[in-house]
Parts: structure tokens; sequence; C-alpha cells
């Protein structure tokens, strides 16, 4: 049970660890292809 | 750790010798390639989107995650051994591609998550876990997987 409870909490770390990263990554490359549209299209 | 001994020696081993050479032997490695992730990835969503109570609710939980495993298992080894053929193809090209290392830092996280945390706790009774945390667990899965597909994709166009 207590392994349980440490692999929950190791489980909620890593995962809002991963989903800050990944809104990072994802909002980077949205950016950059809005600048590549921008430099295109004006 | 600098990894392009690494890369200098895959560009110029008999594996990029047929990489390069032989088209035809890279085409189907690259459909083995693409297979594996499509396994990949409907063994990911089968499990994830049950953990989500939106698919397969008449099944316990534990059932369905517990038969994605070996498919899982499967379809990994299927996409790393298929992507060393393939990356042997522009080794040095991807040592300078950062969607490349976006690729691998993704899927690295992706094989620690699956391995050491996700299957570990989910071998305890589902119903004995809080529910916020296996949404979470689902979400972060999907996710993870789908940035290890996408970002493969978008090598192409970096």
């Amino acid at each position: 049970m207590k392994n349980q409870d440490t692999l929950e909490k190791v489980a909620i770390g890593f995962a809002a660890i991963a989903l800050i990263s990944l809104a990072w990554f994802w909002a980077v490359q949205v950016g950059w292809v809005i600048e590549t549209l921008e430099m295109a299209y004006g | 750790m600098d990894l392009y001994p690494f890369f200098d020696w895959l560009d110029t081993s008999l594996l990029a010798d047929i990489s390069k050479a032989y088209g035809g032997v890279f085409a189907v490695v690259q459909m083995f390639h693409l297979l594996g992730i499509s396994l990949l990835g409907g063994m990911v969503l089968l499990g994830d989107l049950r953990l989500l109570n939106l698919v397969m609710k008449d099944i316990p939980s534990e059932v369905v995650i517990e038969n994605t495993y070996k498919w899982f298992n499967v379809a990994l080894v299927m996409v790393v051994v298929s992507g060393v053929f393939m990356s042997s193809a522009v080794a040095l090209k991807l040592y300078y591609n950062s969607m490349f290392w976006a690729k691998m830092a993704s899927l690295a996280a992706g094989v620690f998550f699956v391995y050491a945390i996700r299957r570990p706790l989910l071998k305890f009774d589902h119903a004995t876990i809080k529910p916020l945390t296996l949404r979470l667990i689902a979400i972060t899965s999907i996710l993870l997987w789908f940035t290890v597909a996408a970002s493969g994709r978008w090598i192409g166009f970096s």
C-alpha cells in the first residue's frame, strides 16, 4: 500500500512535469509555424 | 555526453551502406516502422481511453491494460530496430536536427513512464487508485506518445 502511494505521487509528479514540458514544446512549434507563415504571406 | 562519434560511426556502417544503396530495402523497413507506430499508438490509445472510461466500459480496465502490454512491447522493438536502420541513412543530418532530439527525448520519457511508473502502478487494483491519478496517467501517456510520433513526422519539415 505504501509502495502504491509512493508510485501514485511519482506518477502525479512526472505527469505534471511532462504536461508542462509538452505544452511549452508545442507552443514553441506552433509559434514557429505562425512565424513562418507570416514571413511567407505577410 | 557527446554522441557525435556514434552518429559518425552509424553514417559509415554497413547499415548505412544498405539503407543508402537500396531504396527498396529502406521502403520496406520504413513500412515496418510505420506499422510499429500504428500498433504502438493503437495499444496506447486502447489502454488510455479505457483508463479514461471512454471505451470498452464493460471490460475491466485491468484486463484491457494487461492485454495491451505484449503488443506494446512488440511495437516498441519494431519501431526502435527499424528506426535505427532508417537513421543510418541520414545519421549526421539527424545529429544536427533539433526535432530528432525532441523525438528522442520524448521517446525516452515515454519508455521511462511506461516501464517505471505506469505499469508498476497499474498492477494494483485500479479501484484503489485515485480516479484523478488514472486520468492524469492516461492523458500524459497519450500526449507523450503523440509527441513521439508527431515530432518524428516533423523531422521531415525541419
